[in-house]
């Protein structure tokens, strides 16, 4: 169980000629694990993205097709209720300091469990757990969070939406605007969420962080899944990377160049720093050996 | 996509009409307006309107944008009228109904309820005409003899009487409100559909600018009228972004209690807030960064010019109410 798009098509507006209708996303098919994933979605502006995982929490409903959600089933005209959905598949988006609205980040936090469902006590300590995993400093949350730092504000709206325990969660360009030290601590907290067992999903621009996190790559283009694969696959084949015109990582160019210049036996495909380091230094060690 | 709510208006055809100064259009319909509100003469609105459907197809707008513009207030309207159409008493009466209400009615009714209720599911669109089906279908049961055939007395057993009078005073008056509605309605479709927001902003600029005499800073005036529509469709999408937000936080903003209503539309309105107020003071910056000084003189892109025919329109409409006025005055009944 997990997300499983079938033949979803969607249009925001269907014009009284159904004929003419212009979708927004046209045959998606795909597949996702209720655990462990980490999932990139990339594209150009435009592409579809937003939409597209606004689908996965029933946001927007598919026009065509179907999707199923953990065991329910979303079609265009389904009454079915959506809250388990929302609450299973938890959606961060774009700037979420934008959705605050409590007296107290307390507060804040616990206003999606609530409408969950949770008890109040439950939501507390859902709260307090989720702004501990966050990171968030305990006074901080007696604030008002609108005097909060923008980072800070960042953290108390993802604690909003963790605190609903959600299995599958959404971030829809998360470091848009933060600082890299920042960046980094955000990412990490999704490394730790989806160590949890989490299945993490992201919309991002950013190919250093998709080569660096996610296990599984999704490219979307002008409404269309164009490639679905693991990461490894989709790096490994530069003519991929040129055709959809995706940014190669830094630490992989530093190793083609390597590899082209001095004519070794080189793996580029390294994402992290230290990876890349150790295979540099067995190139290394053999020739100086 | 949000502009096309409050801009998309604009119909560009280029006729004589588009042509116009906007402080004509802007004042005549003004005029026009107040004439309307004067005249209640059933037979002088039906000329109005007939007159103002002239003038719309001089300007080559299709009608169906007009009809539009009724969509919002066709209900209100379709509920003035019938009340008007059942409860007024004044002139002759055309008509006398009287209907009963006996169980079997009541049964009858109750069942397409429930179909209506079912209908509505499968086509949400066609709400206002089942509405209409059911309310005369109500009616004429009364008519129909079938339902007097003998069940036993107890289905049919009478219940109460209404009786139902509509006198022609209310058909008149009704008949006027929906022409005179539908005319206003009508004319400032006409001017938005015809003009562009930059025109309307520099008419009524212009048209203010005598008030600079008593030191009210007339273009600080108009900029602050056109960035305030500038943003209406920025704000519509920023809305809907935080519907989406809280949408997903489990907001349910369908159904939900009053105390939960007030919560969830607090959860909308103070985002909204925070994000108008950081866009009016980014674009402040912006426009002061950019040299921007309120009280300078500034020249526009859009020049309007009076011409000769916006003359020879506006003495025709000022003719026009001037002649309204007085013929009301001295008591002619238009
Ligand atoms: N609420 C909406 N109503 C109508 N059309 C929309 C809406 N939201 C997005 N669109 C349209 O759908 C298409 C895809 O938009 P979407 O926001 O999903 O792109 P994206 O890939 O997320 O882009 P970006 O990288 O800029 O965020 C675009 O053409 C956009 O104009
Ligand atoms: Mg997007």
């Amino acid at each position: 169980m997990g997300i499983n798009f079938q033949d979803v098509s969607f249009a925001y507006y269907i014009p009284r000629n159904k004929k003419k209708t212009r979708y927004q996303l046209t045959d998606v098919n795909l597949k996702i694990n209720a655990e462990n994933e980490f999932i990139g979605i990339v594209g150009h502006t435009g592409s579809g993205k937003s939409t597209l995982v606004q689908l996965m929490n029933a946001l927007n409903r598919p026009t065509l097709g179907s999707i199923e959600v953990l065991g329910i089933r979303v079609i265009r005209k389904s009454k079915t209720l959506l809250k388990p959905i929302r609450q299973n598949v938890g959606l961060v988006f774009q700037f979420p300091e934008y959705q605050l609205f409590e007296q107290t980040s307390l507060d804040d936090i616990m206003f999606g469990p609530k409408n969950f469902g949770f008890t109040k006590e439950e939501a507390k300590e859902n709260a307090l757990e989720a702004a501990r995993i966050v990171g968030l400093n305990e006074e901080l949350l007696e604030k008002n969070p609108f005097t909060l730092s923008g980072g800070e504000m960042r953290k108390v709206a993802i604690s909003g939406i963790l605190a609903s325990k959600p299995k599958i969660l959404i971030f829809d360009e998360p470091t848009v605007g933060l600082d890299p030290k920042t960046k980094t601590e955000l990412m990490n907290l999704l490394v730790d969420l989806n160590k949890m067992g989490k299945t993490i999903i992201i919309v991002t621009h950013d190919m250093e962080v998709v080569s660096r996190y996610c296990n599984r790559v999704i490219v979307l283009e002008e409404g269309k899944i164009a490639l679905d694969l693991p990461k490894e696959e989709l790096f490994s084949k530069k003519e991929l990377l040129d055709k959809y015109s995706l940014d190669y990582p830094v630490l992989m160019k530093l190793l083609q160049r390597i590899k082209d210049q001095y004519q070794v036996d080189i793996d580029v495909n390294k994402f992290t720093l230290e990876e890349a380091y150790l295979e540099i230094k067995k190139v290394l060690g053999k020739s100086h050996g | 996509m949000g502009n096309k709510i409050i801009f998309g208006r604009y119909h560009n055809s280029n006729s004589w009409f588009h042509r116009l100064d906007p402080r004509t259009k802007l004042v005549g319909i003004f005029f026009l307006m107040i004439a309307l509100f004067i005249v209640n003469n059933l037979w002088v609105l039906l000329g109005a309107f007939g007159a103002i459907l002239l003038l719309i197809l001089t300007t080559k707008t299709p009608i169906l944008s007009f009809l539009r513009s009724l969509k919002g207030i066709a209900f209100i309207l379709l509920f003035t009228v019938s009340f008007q159409i059942i409860f007024s008493r004044k002139g002759e009466m055309l008509w006398k109904g009287e209907f009963t209400l006996d169980l079997l009615r009541i049964l009858i009714v109750v069942i397409l309820l429930v179909l209506f209720i079912f209908s509505k599911r499968l086509l949400p669109k066609a709400r206002m005409m089942q509405f209409l089906v059911i309310v005369i279908g109500f009616f004429l049961l009364q008519y129909f003899k079938v339902f007097d055939l003998d069940f036993g007395n107890f289905l049919t057993k009478n219940i109460a009487t209404y009786k139902i009078k509509i006198y022609d005073g209310g058909l008149y008056t009704s008949l006027k409100i929906v022409l005179r509605v539908m005319s206003i309605l009508f004319i400032s479709s006409l001017l938005t559909l015809t003009t562009k927001p930059e025109e309307i902003t520099l008419g009524i600029e212009k048209l203010l600018s005598p008030l600079a005499k008593l030191k009210v800073n007339v273009s600080t005036f108009a900029m602050m009228i056109s960035i305030a529509l500038r943003y209406i469709p920025t704000l519509i999408v920023q809305a809907n972004k935080i519907l989406r937000s809280q949408a997903s936080r489990g907001v349910d903003f369908g159904e939900a209690k009053l105390s939960e209503k007030i919560k969830q539309i607090i959860s909308l309105l103070v985002p909204m807030f925070v994000i108008a107020y950081n866009q009016a003071e980014d674009l402040a910056n912006a426009m002061e960064a950019r040299g921007y000084v309120p009280q300078n003189k500034r020249s526009s892109i859009n020049v309007i010019k009076f011409k000769f025919i916006d003359g020879l329109i506006l003495i025709l409409i000022v003719g026009l109410l001037v002649t309204t006025i007085t013929l009301k005055a001295i008591g002619y009944a238009i």
